[in-house]
């Protein structure tokens, strides 16, 4: 068991509200790891600090033991840390598989190089190859063609899942996978991730449905106001009256010390 | 020392900047566009009272108010309605809007040209008489600046005070959230009229005021206008306070900055500071400044919207009319000739904004600066006169113009890696705008030169065998940027920046070499230009040049590189057969059309024929829109998904949560 992705001390704020307080993380290897949490809690923010898209103002970033803080987002792709994003960002005019294709390609430095003055990608077939098993992996070969602009969203999490998996990554940031998916769906969903995670990948997810982390977490984070308020197995934390309380209390809208 | 005489000759020129910078401004919050053709509509009106005075002999106070007051605030309110009304029912994107007032711009100076001709005219009539008031201690009070000053005062406090009427209020919550305003029985499409009526208004009172000041002159005139824009970046498009207070301090700096004399080479760049100061400060708020406030989502970066996103694969046999474009002129008599060797050129220049705007999705509206350089660059290597180069002879030239000009691209490409949507256009346009005031307009640089074809290439057609051989090989550079993994990696980026870092993408880096290279092929396209034309023509190279190329590319298809080719062949045809500024008048009329062709002329018209044939006999031409999927072994993912895609299609609806 080894720890992909670990962040200490993680802070973020926004207009001087502080939105990722404090944050301490891990992400193992073979492990499904969720973070749940209300509304606002700062789950996509805190992924944003971890894949290099924000900034963060304060504490350190690990990736495979190495300090990434402040990388880039692409440079941090390309180490292995893929993710995908709450709100879709397959891009529409692509095929499917062209979308799988570019984050299969190596678009580091060298590789654009060699792509604009017009040599030819050594690590062309692989590419391809990658393309081709996790589309049929996902089982999107039969769709691979059509254009992404035409699909329905719960076909465009998938497609934004296998992009990032394409990358050949060592830890997946998977920002609400399961929203727009219906419960045939959902259910081969979790599969793919038990698959995934049986392959040493460390699965990172934000989800709402409890009866689904239950099923499929290792570990759950929660999380409330930007402070992590509970970790460990679904079965001890979910369960837990205050948990509960901060997971719900927005919904029945009671004070913390009436929650059950 | 500071005088008190230039101080306020200073506040005349800067309030009436400040009052254009107003009307953009006003007009932007209430509508969300940001109306480039504010400089354009500022020469209109500036035209129309030279029109009514000088031609038709109306008393000028009558024409002024019936030109400032009505006619003005009446055309803002008929470009809501026939324009922007349409935009906003289908929520184009802010890429398209700011194409739409583009398309404004261009036709109002090709209608000008058109009518009142390219020349200057130094009789605009002036609203106020010369007159100097004394002031106690022997200082002089120009009246004009007495009558600019009240003007912007008075503006200013009106919109004070209108902002804290209820109507005000309103109006503010139509800006911040126009479907909510909307539900709560606001008229939205009212609010928008009021902000480009009195954007209008306010650009038309300043075109009025300023004209006389300056020559009557349709491109320069205009851009003198837009130059103003600096105040309204320096408000960060947000506060009219700030674009006020900047209007006038530029102008009272520039006004005691006159005063200083420095002599030689430092003196004559000191000069070209000064005299265009405003200049100075668009380049350096735009540098200066982290973001604009920009209205609307964040989405607004790319020109994605106008592109055809793929919706068609291209036809077959569809390069024969680019390609019939470019054979044709081989075969016309030596005049007509001549006129053709602008083509290939031009499309090279073309070609460029295609590969930065239409593949990489970055607007960019400076491309008439590079190609101008590109021209002085080979115009002074073949006269041996370029600072570090001997003579560099023929065609090697060709080689060298866009090698010199990859780093500059990068220089460009820097500032616009961190800038999108309307900030970059205008941080380009800012650079075209620099570009055109401290290089070719100082006679040091410019004077004296001349440029010819390479003398082995010195017949008209050897010459335009030559350009099509550069237009080739601009062909094989785009091709790598279009095919391929780049061309994915652009396209990505273009729909999708943060899914392009998320996949590795390195986007910097693929932004700024496709800045350069762009940049080397507008440079390779006007050194043919002015080869071509044996001259080098700094109006040939204005940075409202610029923006009629981009519109023209945008109409033509901008991911469309044949229809870059085609869009020279238009134009440099128009201009031959018609009337100076028809071309440009068609290009706009184009543009404003664009709303109900998205993609651009030629793909609508490649649908429209598409649809027909498929209509009359079905069968003959594939249907394209659906390529054919390859039959697969699906696993149970796989099944359950294409069964609910096929029930998708059926119901028509979709799952979203
Ligand atoms: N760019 C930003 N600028 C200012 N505030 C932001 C920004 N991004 C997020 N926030 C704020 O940070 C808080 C946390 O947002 P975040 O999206 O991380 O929540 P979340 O836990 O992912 O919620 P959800 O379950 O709705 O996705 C919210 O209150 C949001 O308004
Ligand atoms: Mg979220």
């Amino acid at each position: 068991m080894s720890t992909t992705l670990q962040a200490l001390g993680l802070s973020k704020s926004y207009n001087d509200v502080l939105i990722v307080d404090h944050v301490d993380f891990s992400a193992e290897a073979g492990r499904i790891t969720v973070i749940v949490g209300p509304n606002g809690a700062g789950k996509t923010t805190l992924f944003n600090c971890l894949s290099g898209v924000e900034p963060i103002d304060a504490g350190v970033v690990l990736h495979r033991g190495d300090d990434v803080t402040g990388w880039s987002p692409d440079a941090l792709s390309r180490r292995g840390l893929a993710r995908t994003f709450q709100r879709s960002s397959v891009f529409p005019t692509l095929t499917v598989s062209d979308n799988l294709r570019v984050a299969a390609e190596n678009h580091g430095r060298r590789g654009i190089l060699r792509g604009v003055v017009g040599m030819r990608d050594p690590g062309r077939r692989r590419a391809v190859r990658t393309v081709r098993t996790v589309l049929a992996e996902l089982g999107l070969s039969a769709i691979a063609d059509v254009r992404a602009a035409v699909l329905p969203s719960g076909t465009l999490r998938l497609v934004e899942l296998g992009r990032a998996l394409c990358g050949q990554p060592d830890t997946l940031l998977l920002d609400e996978p399961a929203s727009g998916l219906d419960d045939a769906e959902t259910e081969e969903f979790h599969q793919l991730l038990h698959r995934l995670a049986a392959r040493e990948l460390a699965v990172v997810m934000v989800e709402h449905d409890l009866e689904l982390v239950d099923e499929t977490a290792d570990v759950v984070y929660v999380m409330d106001a930007g402070r992590v308020v509970a970790v460990g197995p679904p079965g001890d934390v979910l369960g837990r009256s205050d948990v509960q309380a901060r997971l719900f209390g927005h919904l029945i809208d009671r004070p913390l010390d009436q929650a059950p | 020392m500071l005088t008190l005489e230039l101080a306020l000759a200073g506040l005349g020129i800067g309030s009436i900047a400040a009052l254009a910078g107003l009307g953009l401004l006003v007009t932007y919050r209430l509508t969300g566009v940001f109306n480039l053709a504010f400089g354009a509509i500022a020469m209109a009106a500036a035209y129309l009272l030279w029109q009514a005075v000088r031609v038709w002999h109306w008393p000028l106070a009558l024409a002024a108010v019936v030109d400032v007051l009505v006619i003005c605030p009446i055309f803002g309110v008929l470009l809501e309605r026939f324009v922007f009304r349409p935009l906003q029912r289908r929520a184009a994107a802010p890429a398209e809007k700011l194409v739409a007032s583009l398309g404004v711009f261009v036709v109002l100076l090709g209608g000008a040209v058109l009518v009142w001709g390219a020349q200057a005219r130094l009789d605009a009539p002036s609203l106020v008489p010369y007159r100097q008031l004394p002031l106690p201690g022997g200082v002089q009070l120009p009246l004009s600046t007495v009558v600019d000053l009240a003007v912007i005062i008075v503006v200013g406090i009106g919109l004070a005070l209108g902002q804290r009427t209820r109507l005000g209020l309103r109006v503010r919550a139509v800006v911040e959230q126009r479907e909510l305003a909307e539900l709560q029985g606001l008229d939205a499409n009212r609010v928008a009229a009021l902000g480009w009526a009195i954007g209008s208004m306010l650009a038309g009172v300043a075109g009025v005021l300023m004209a006389p000041t300056l020559r009557l002159q349709p491109y320069g005139l205009t851009l003198v206008m837009l130059e103003t824009m600096a105040v309204v970046v320096v408000a960060q498009l947000t506060s009219p306070v700030r674009a006020i207070a900047a209007g006038l301090m530029v102008g009272v700096i520039q006004a005691e900055l006159a005063r200083v004399h420095l002599g030689g080479y430092s003196g004559a760049l000191f000069d070209a500071l000064t005299a265009n100061l405003f200049v100075v400060a668009l380049l350096v708020a735009l540098l200066i400044v982290r973001r604009l406030n920009e209205t609307g989502g964040d989405d607004a970066g790319t020109t994605a919207r106008l592109t055809t996103r793929g919706e068609l694969a291209s036809a077959r046999g569809w390069w024969l009319v680019p390609a019939l474009t470019l054979a044709a002129p081989l075969m016309f008599n030596a005049q007509d000739r001549r006129v053709a060797l602008a083509v290939p050129a031009l499309a090279i220049v073309l070609v460029s904004i295609v590969v930065v705007s239409g593949y990489s999705g970055q607007i960019s509206l400076g491309q008439a600066g590079f190609a101008g350089l590109g021209a002085l660059i080979a115009a002074r290597l073949a006269a041996g006169t370029m600072p570090g180069f001997g003579r560099i002879p023929g065609v090697a030239v060709l080689v060298m113009v866009p090698l010199l000009m990859v780093p500059i691209g990068l220089l460009l490409g820097w500032p616009a890696i961190r800038r999108r949507g309307l900030f970059l256009a205008l941080t380009t346009f800012a650079f075209s705008v620099a570009v055109s005031r401290f290089v070719f307009d100082q006679p040091s640089v410019t004077s004296g030169l001349t440029v010819h074809p390479p003398d082995a290439f010195g017949s008209d057609n050897n010459f335009y065998v030559l350009e099509l051989l550069c237009l080739a090989a601009a062909f094989l550079v785009v091709r790598n940027l279009h095919n391929g993994r780049v061309g994915r990696a652009l396209i990505a980026v273009r729909d999708d920046e943060s899914g392009a870092l998320a996949c590795g993408v390195d986007v910097r880096r693929l932004k700024l070499l496709v800045f350069a290279a762009s940049a080397a092929l507008a440079a390779l396209g006007g050194a043919l230009l002015a080869m071509g034309s044996r001259a080098f023509d700094t109006g040939a190279f204005d940075p409202t040049r610029g923006l009629i190329w981009f519109a023209a590319v945008v109409v033509f298809g901008i991911d469309s590189a044949p229809g870059a080719v085609i869009g020279a062949g238009v134009l440099v045809a128009l201009d031959a057969g018609l009337p100076q500024g028809s071309s440009i008048l068609v290009i706009g009329l184009c543009a404003l059309l664009l709303g109900r062709m998205p993609g651009g002329l030629l793909h609508s018209m490649h649908r429209l024929f598409d649809h027909t044939v498929r209509r009359i006999a079905p069968g003959i031409v594939p249907d394209v829109r659906q390529r054919p999927t390859r039959a697969v072994q699906l696993t149970p993912a796989g099944r359950a998904m294409v069964g609910q895609l096929r029930r998708r299609a059926a119901g028509g609806q979709g799952v979203t949560p």
